[in-house]
């Protein structure tokens, strides 16, 4: 037993009953942490096709072996289970500090299964576990929640992750707030904690986390510190945050309006993004040990929300809410905020499920009698924000919107469906990545479904000449190109996944931009903190064993390369307008560039299942066995 | 001359950096607890770092002036030994004992040199 790695918390839900158990030496040596410790016990304990929102599925939630120290940015936390929404594996991750509380408190992952019988929450006063009613919490907001929660514990600095009405009403895409402000938002998490009538979790640690060699570690993250504030990336995303890219992608021609039909101008996108914010912004808000900062406070202090104050307003919100529903109001976008955060729910599957319902609306396939009245005009925000508390609430139309976009579109029918950008159930990003070559496969490949935060490669998003002085070629990651795309997506998926596994925030590592911290400055943290001798290869093994374990997850669940094709308005029609009309995804091209993805990957070709070889090489051999039990290694499709 | 730390509450982004690098000189170990500075935040627009011990102006009016403002009630529940009334708060657990002793010969305060944002500063008093 390693005894730098905290202990595990095992929660039966139905029975009340809490156990805590030191975690495997194999777990920690092959597996490492955060996402690594879900995925892997994800494979064992959650049988594939079980109703996710069934007792039988299973919530993981893992910090990071750096979780608590003074290592940059090291205090998310991965959460996982089966997804309400796609019905595969689900996986999200959440900032602030909870992550740190946990370790402090001498946990390093917390295992619930079953179902409470009424609903609780959790809580962790270090060494003292304990299951409290919720039943006066239920139907109430997060923030409530939180303060209430806070005030009985007499704990004003116990920090929480709860759900709201939307988790509680098993809406598929209802998030995990972690305090106030901060949300495990994609893979509908949130629901499952509803389905458990957990309402929330608790934690104050006043415990410490020791490293093995204290001063090298020391020397290693100041290091890694000194590293992140002096990159290219900190003085624009220190004040910017990810608000920041948007007017880029207007630039590019690739922020998108009413359902990817058109793309916006950089006026527009001026009034919603990061320029438009600012005069909101009231400080920098950074989560716990994290130099970057890239967050924010903010205040309104003019208009009908004028008033209205909270946290964060991150690229992924603001998208979502304002010009992808064609909403030029930026302080609407503020209010919304709050009310996904207090209901609790994904703004990128809330989003999309507007913008689809919106072009339903438009083009006549539902009308005011589907709505119950509800004119769904582009741009009016009023409704917009109506609507986030109908879907949460499942109220008249919102609740068949809470079934997410696809779901929606394969009740009503009528071809509702075409409007629906996704792949494997989760929706898409809300820039138009059709001519982005590189990105839309990512976004294929990525194992929960349509995400950007496992292979994005941010090499596609620079100029010519950033790209040349950068890489030494203005070919290298051009946006129009398939080729080369396989691997840079296959590279920066395991860039993306060290950062999972160590549980060091994306955006300080060089997932986000070269030059920030890489592999070899996060083993050698890795190895102070906890006393091992791993090499960046082994811990780049790690990452490729646990990303094609997922994959194989997934397959048993009956994903297969069919699977890995976005469909809907961005892969199946040419951009309508802009400096990249016409741009489209070619079917052929992107089929060759999902082959080669599939080498690289040692998947095969025809099924894109992860193959014997490959497997056995990164020491599943026994998924191999579950494959092949469950003919999924034949399967030709 | 002796020297004090100056905290510009504006510039705190919240990030704890302080307190793990206060726990660390004080422990050898990571945890806020152990730590003699303390970040806080009321969720509203108010950050802010307090240090526990003699060599910074801990005094109640001044914090409650510079910044704790309407919020002061709340906050008072939170700022513990370093308050001249402190029987009245509550005491998170295992804080007690840890003061600040301007760390370094001469200062050379580890807060200070981990904050990123320079909201800590070493100046003469
Ligand atoms: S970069 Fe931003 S999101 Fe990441 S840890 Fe820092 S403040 Fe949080
Ligand atoms: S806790 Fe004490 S020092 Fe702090 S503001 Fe209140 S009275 Fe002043
Ligand atoms: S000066 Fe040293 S002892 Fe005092 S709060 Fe800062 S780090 Fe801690
Ligand atoms: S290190 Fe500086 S910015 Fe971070 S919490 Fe402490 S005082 Fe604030």
């Amino acid at each position: 037993m390693n005894q730098y790695i905290g202990k595990m918390l095992r929660v039966d839900l139905s029975t009340g009953e809490i156990s805590k158990e030191a975690l495997d030496d194999e777990l920690v040596q092959n597996y490492i942490g955060g996402r690594g410790f879900n995925s892997r016990l994800a494979y064992n304990e959650i049988k594939p096709g079980i109703d996710p929102l069934s007792p039988e599925n299973v919530l993981l939630m893992a910090a990071g072996p750096l979780g608590g120290t003074i290592a940059p940015a090291s205090n998310r936390l991965s959460i996982a289970a089966l997804s309400p929404q796609t019905g595969i594996l689900g996986y999200a991750n959440v900032g602030d500090s909870f992550a740190p509380s946990l370790r402090w408190a001498g946990y390093e992952q917390m295992v619930f299964t079953g179902k409470s019988p009424e609903p609780v929450y959790l809580w962790i006063d270090d060494d003292k576990v304990e299951l409290r009613t919720a039943k006066h919490l239920w139907g109430k907001g997060v923030h409530e929640t939180v303060h209430q929660i806070r005030k009985e514990l007499e704990s004003p600095e116990a920090t929480l992750l709860s759900i709201g009405p939307a988790g509680e009403n098993l809406v598929r895409f209802a998030c995990v707030v972690g305090n106030l402000h901060r949300a495990a938002g994609r893979c509908g998490m949130g629901a499952v904690m509803g389905s458990k009538n957990l309402k929330s979790i608790a934690v104050r640690g006043t415990g410490t986390v020791k490293v093995a060699r204290p001063q090298e570690f020391m020397k290693l993250a100041k290091a890694a510190h000194h590293k992140v504030k002096n990159s290219v990336l900190y003085p624009e995303f220190s004040i910017k945050g990810t608000s920041g890219m948007f007017v880029g992608h207007a630039r590019m021609g690739i922020a998108s309006v009413w359902n990817h039909q058109r793309v916006a101008t950089v006026e527009e996108i001026s009034k919603v993004g990061y320029e438009g914010q600012s005069q909101y912004f009231t400080r920098s808000l950074a989560c716990y040990s994290c130099s970057m900062h890239c967050s924010h406070r903010w205040a309104i202090s003019d208009g009908p929300y004028a008033g209205e104050k909270g946290s964060g307003m991150e690229y992924g919100v603001s998208v979502f809410l304002t010009s992808i529903l064609g909403n030029f109001y930026v302080p609407s976008a503020f209010k919304g905020l709050n009310l996904v955060n207090d209901y609790g729910m994904d703004t990128t599957e809330f989003g999309c499920a507007l913008a689809a319902a919106f072009e339903w609306y438009q083009k006549g396939i539902i009308t005011k009698e589907d709505t119950g009245g509800m004119a769904l005009e582009w741009g009016n925000y009023e409704t917009i924000l109506d609507l986030i508390g109908k879907i949460a609430r499942r109220e008249g139309f919102g609740d068949l919107l809470a079934e997410g976009a696809i779901r929606a579109a394969k009740v009503i029918g009528k071809g509702a469906e075409k409007f629906v950008t996704d792949c494997k159930g989760l929706s898409t990003h809300g820039a138009d990545m059709r001519s982005v070559k590189g990105t839309i496969l990512s976004l294929g490949i990525c194992n929960k479904g349509a995400d950007v935060m496992d292979a994005a490669p941010a090499a596609e998003f620079l100029s010519p000449e950033e790209r040349k002085h950068m890489f030494g070629s203005a070919d290298y990651g051009d946006p129009s190109k398939y080729t080369g795309k396989a691997r840079l997506v296959f590279d920066k998926g395991i860039d993306g996944m060290i950062g999972d596994i160590f549980q060091i925030c994306k955006f300080n590592t060089s997932w986000a931009w070269p030059g920030m911290l890489d592999a070899n400055e996060l083993v050698d943290m890795y190895n102070a903190a906890v006393c091992t001798s791993m090499t960046k290869e082994d811990v780049m093994m790690v990452a490729e064993r646990i990303h094609t374990l997922e994959r194989a997850f997934q397959a048993r669940s009956g994903i297969t390369k069919k699977d890995d094709f976005i469909k809907g308005p961005m892969t199946e029609e040419p951009v309508a307008d802009g400096p990249l009309k016409g741009e489209h995804v070619d079917p052929e091209k992107y089929r060759e560039a999902l082959e080669e993805y599939y080498e690289v990957a040692g998947w095969d070709k025809e099924t894109g299942v992860p193959t014997r070889a490959k497997l056995e090489k990164l020491g599943l051999g026994f998924v191999a066995d579950d494959l092949e039990r469950e003919g999924k290694l034949l399967v030709f499709r | 001359m002796s020297k004090r730390i100056k905290i510009d509450g504006s510039l705190c982004v919240g990030c704890g950096i302080c307190e793990l690098a206060c726990s660390f000189n004080k422990v050898g170990e990571f945890g806020r607890s152990r730590s003699a500075i303390r970040v806080f935040d009321n969720e509203e627009n108010d950050i802010f770092p307090v240090i526990i011990g003699q060599f910074t102006d801990v005094e109640c009016t001044a914090k409650v002036d510079v910044v704790i403002g309407k919020h002061e009630l709340d906050w008072c529940t939170m700022c513990r030994e370093s308050c001249p009334a402190k029987a009245a708060f509550k005491e998170l657990k295992n804080t007690a004992g840890i003061y600040c002793n301007m760390c370094g010969n001469p200062p050379d305060p580890q807060c200070v040199q981990w904050c990123p944002t320079g909201a800590l500063m070493l100046v003469e008093s």
